[in-house]
């Protein structure tokens, strides 16, 4: 009797013990955001309050992860067995999760009349291999900012703006002969703009299926030998070629640059740091190339394949994602939402006299043709890559070293890492 | 002539010395030194200021005193799971007679062949399963036991004659009894060869821990030396004082228990 | 009271665990070999798939070559090993404490061995590099070249392990007869004659065991390398660091099984060679 009691609690023991304890309750959602913390705590608490009096029974558990660490975060939650349900990432780095299968596709979820409600531009952003991985939250593009009275003493008007980049780099060329100052803050050599201008131009940094580089094939080659002359002819300064994206601003806010290409948010560091140049400041549509087409940056709500109540999880991305919710969102901040209904709000439109205003109206139809570009950045050795690319950038300029033979050599260290993916 | 092979000898055994103890020393000496000195070159085999600021510092430079109580932690679970098992399953598989006894033999016997390294992507994927991921349960239990610990009691139980369990019996001693009273106690040294090899081995563990470990506050030493060696070359100085202390407690059982360490082996091995 | 129940009881919680944490995983290697899996979503069926592709992956079969170019250590560390435990044999205290210095490596754990080493090694900073400059020799990219840093990961394993097997040769050393050297002793033999005609001989079952058991140690190398060289590009890692990443960096955990499965036929045949020597020896 004694053995058989024993035994019976051992056993009890034993399968408890092995029985799946979930380390999440049953009907909490967990949300990550990025970097919304604080500037929007009130906003998104608001919107958290109001869908779980709606949900009943359901508790949202909101996390918000610092920009840097967020997809190591989501592996090693994941690793750990504790993955969020709900999270909010950028558009760029959804290839790499979707390759696992880690999403869940909303159309599975929520009715067409619900996804039709986004911008289709928006909506190929966050798909992967034509199947929807979430759904896009706020976007951003980047707006052609000039300094009005720099161009007009150098002779131009807005109608002589470059509209893609070989005018860009024409007008350039121009401003400097003109006025022997440097027209244009732009980067060249580090966080280098030359990869998106590329493929707005309608050439291609890899294949498709990101399996080996195109950036030296002769067209491409060209394109960037447009910009490694200009320096070598004194076009633009050496800040382009070495420099970080950071530059760009400050040296427009010195007055030393007329042109920089930069997203509209920037406006209000302008008019709060530079007010003199922010009175000159105008704003025009972003250099679309060729293709007519530029980059655009989104972000997206996604719900994890983990996810254990993902209908509800949709419900709430749908409600968050909302054009009202929406709306609102854009007017706490400097950013654009990805849907049609919202981009028609007066806000968008109609013009209140402000450059902010205006930027707006501008920014918003020039989202229409704004597409996510530079595939490569879902690769997971994108660093390695982009500096791979960048060094042979700034050998052709400062080491006099051809940019022909760099570009060769860059491409076969690509072709070497590409495929480890 | 003698001379020389005397001499000989002697600058053998010094570069013998020399070679297994340097890297501690080295260890040791750069633990005591201040920033400037650890990355001087050419590198200063003493510190000109021994100091304990390292030693001081390490606390802060990570959560130090979190991952010596997980190593703790994880090395006595460890231990005390390798021990109860072993020692139950080897006096079973040693004395007793059940249907599944050769079942339950083949099973560890065929443990001893799979090596750690082929088995941590089944046993990440249980422990996962079981929600044991990222815990220090899941970072001790799944490899706490070790086949051979279990071969070790068996053949400890084994030499001891079957005289001794029948007087027992005779004299009506229960089989908990039996085993917890008497036959338990004669295997003592083997109890504190596998307690002691358990213990210096789950403090040492590295591969299974890295994997299962995700959160910085579940780290154990190993784990968390090991990422504080990578976040930035200028910390070594810290890395190298928490190593040092990292290894006091292995070698203080080392001091402490040392005839257990030739007895271990030459019990386990085979001659 | 002699009920098989309560005889179940003792060997019951063995059982569990070697079933779970043992029997379990080998079966679930290889079912997971034929399956893509990750973290995220669910296994998927993939048949020979992943075994296909490790037939034509560069990478795997460079990571292999490397692992078996480590495997170089085995031979050196039965000699170094050998030569100790021929040293140190009597039971001198001077020998004793030469044993314990010669055995506290092989107690360190990995991850301080890989530390201490990395530090030896370290190009611009270790004291290695430093004495071979004072030699005339300049810079060698102890951690961050091939085959410089297979080396490197080489001498650290070598001087963990040298202890741990001259312990074992110190335990079939002891069953050597004295007779058999006194005699030799006699006949004039000297002191090294004497070590390779007669030791040598009669401990030859040792000898291959702690080569196959070191080669399938070195073999399966990881920790140190991931210690002391993070950040290898991918084919100059070893077979287990390659099955790493693969599993818990790029969380392709069917392929890593079909790695694993690799690794464990390896190490199968190392160690059902070493079961037949030991059965030959011991009557198991």
């Amino acid at each position: 009797m004694k053995h058989f009691k024993i035994n019976l609690v051992i056993c009890i023991c034993l399968s408890l013990f092995f029985f799946q304890c979930s380390k999440k309750k049953e009907n909490e959602l967990e949300f990550w955001t990025l970097q919304l913390s604080p500037m929007f705590n009130e906003y998104i608490e608001k919107k958290i309050k109001e869908y779980e009096r709606t949900h009943p029974g359901i508790k949202i558990k909101w996390v918000d992860i610092p920009y840097d660490a967020a997809i190591q975060k989501l592996l090693s939650s994941a690793a750990a067995g504790s993955p969020p349900d709900i999270v909010n990432l950028s558009a760029d780095y959804i290839p790499q999760f979707a390759q696992m299968k880690a999403f869940a596709n909303p159309a599975d979820y929520l009715n067409s009349s619900e996804i039709n409600k986004f911008l289709p531009n928006a909506l190929r952003a966050v798909s992967f291999k034509n199947q929807l991985c979430g759904l896009p939250w706020y976007l951003n593009t980047y707006a052609l900012i000039y300094n009005k009275e720099l161009i007009e003493l150098a002779g131009f008007s807005e109608k002589d703006l470059p509209k893609n980049f070989y005018e860009l780099a024409n007008f350039v060329k121009k401003y400097k002969d003109k006025t022997g100052k440097y027209a244009l803050a732009w980067t060249i050599g580090k966080d280098s703009f030359l990869p998106t201008a590329l493929e707005s131009e309608g050439m291609s940094m890899t294949d498709s299926n990101l399996t080996y580089a195109l950036f030296n094939s002769p067209s491409s080659k060209e394109f960037f030998m447009l910009w490694i002359d200009l320096f070598k002819n004194g076009y633009i300064s050496s800040d382009m070629v070495i420099k970080p994206a950071s530059y760009m601003i400050e040296t427009y806010m010195s007055g030393q640059a007329a042109l920089i290409l930069t997203g509209s948010v920037f406006l209000k560091r302008i008019k709060d740091n530079a007010p003199k140049i922010y009175e000159v400041t105008r704003i025009a549509p972003n250099i679309k190339g060729s293709t007519g087409k530029h980059d655009l940056a989104a972000m997206s709500l996604c719900v994890l394949n983990t996810c254990k109540r993902k209908k509800e999880a949709f419900e709430f991305v749908a409600f968050i994602l909302s054009p009202e919710s929406q709306l609102e969102f854009c007017k706490l901040a400097p950013v654009f939402p990805s849907t049609i209904e919202t981009l028609k709000d007066d806000f968008f439109i109609k013009y209140d006299g402000t450059i902010e205003s205006y930027a707006r109206i501008l920014c918003s139809k020039d989202l229409l043709s704004a597409e996510k570009l530079l595939a490569v950045k879902s690769h997971s050795r994108y660093f390695e890559l982009k500096n791979i690319f960048e060094e042979a950038i700034q050998k052709a300029c400062l080491k006099n070293e051809s940019l022909d033979i760099a570009l060769d050599e860059a491409a076969l260290e690509w072709n070497k890492i590409l495929p480890d993916n | 002539m003698r001379l020389f092979k005397k001499s000989t000898k002697y600058v053998i055994l010094a570069v013998i010395f020399l070679i297994f103890s340097f890297p501690f020393l080295w260890l040791l000496s750069t633990s005591l030194k201040g920033t400037e000195e650890v990355f001087a070159f050419p590198p200063k085999l003493l510190p000109s200021q021994p100091n304990v600021n390292n030693y001081l510092e390490v606390w802060k430079a990570a959560p130090f005193e979190k991952y010596f109580l997980n190593s703790i932690i994880i090395s006595i679970i460890s231990t005390l799971t390798n021990l109860i098992i072993a020692s139950l399953s080897g006096f079973a598989l040693a004395k007793l007679h059940f249907k599944f006894k050769g079942i339950f033999f083949l099973m560890v016997l065929s443990a001893m062949f799979l090596p750690r390294e082929a088995s941590v992507i089944p046993l990440y994927v249980i422990t996962l399963n079981l929600g044991m991921a990222d815990t220090l349960l899941g970072a001790s239990l799944p490899v706490a036991v070790e086949a051979f610990s279990i071969l070790m009691m068996r053949n400890a139980f084994l030499s001891i004659p079957d005289e001794i369990q029948e007087a027992a019996i005779v004299d009506g001693c229960g089989l908990f009894k039996l085993f917890y009273k008497i036959m338990l106690p004669m295997t003592f040294p083997t109890l504190t060869t596998i307690c002691i090899f358990s213990f210096i081995g789950a403090w040492g563990d590295f591969l299974w821990p890295i994997i299962v470990l995700k959160s910085q506050e579940n780290y154990t030493l190993q784990v968390g030396l090991s990422y504080m060696l990578g976040t930035f070359a200028g910390n070594f100085k810290y890395v190298a004082a928490g190593s040092i202390l990292a290894l006091i407690p292995v070698i203080a059982i080392f001091i402490f228990f040392q005839k257990y360490f030739e007895q271990g082996l030459f019990a386990g091995i085979g001659k | 009271m002699k009920r098989e129940s309560t005889f179940l009881f003792f060997a019951l919680p063995g059982a569990i665990f070697i079933f779970s944490f043992s029997i379990l995983s080998i079966v679930s290697l290889v079912v997971f070999s034929f399956v893509d899996y990750n973290v995220f979503s669910k296994p998927e069926f993939v048949g020979i798939k992943n075994y296909i592709n490790l037939l034509s992956d560069k990478y795997f079969w460079a990571c292999f070559a490397n692992s078996l170019f480590i495997t170089i250590a085995a031979p050196l560390l039965v000699i170094l090993s050998l030569v100790l435990a021929l040293l140190f044999r009597s039971n001198y205290s001077r020998n004793k404490f030469f044993r314990a210095i010669c055995f506290l490596p092989s107690l360190t754990p990995v991850a301080i061995i890989g530390i201490m080493w990395q530090w030896i090694f370290s190009e611009d900073y270790g004291i290695l590099n430093y004495l071979l400059s004072l030699l005339g020799i300049s810079k060698v990219k102890w951690l961050s070249s091939s085959p410089e840093n297979l080396i490197s990961v080489m001498i650290a394993t070598i001087w963990r392990g040298a202890g741990y097997y001259m312990m074992i040769f110190l335990a079939a050393l002891s069953s050597i007869p004295k007779e058999l050297e006194e005699a030799a002793q006699i006949d004039g033999a000297n002191k090294i004659q004497i070590a390779l005609k007669v030791i040598i001989p009669n401990i030859w079952n040792t000898v291959v065991f702690v080569f196959v058991i070191s080669a399938s140690s070195a073999i399966r190398l990881f920790s140190e390398m991931y210690v002391m060289i993070p950040g290898l590009p991918t084919d100059n890692k070893s077979l287990v660091y390659y099955l790493y990443t693969q599993s818990f960096e790029k969380f392709k955990l069917g392929y890593g099984s079909a790695i694993a499965f690799v690794v464990f036929l390896i190490s199968l045949i190392f160690s059902f060679y070493n079961f037949k020597l030991l059965e030959k020896k011991n009557n198991f």
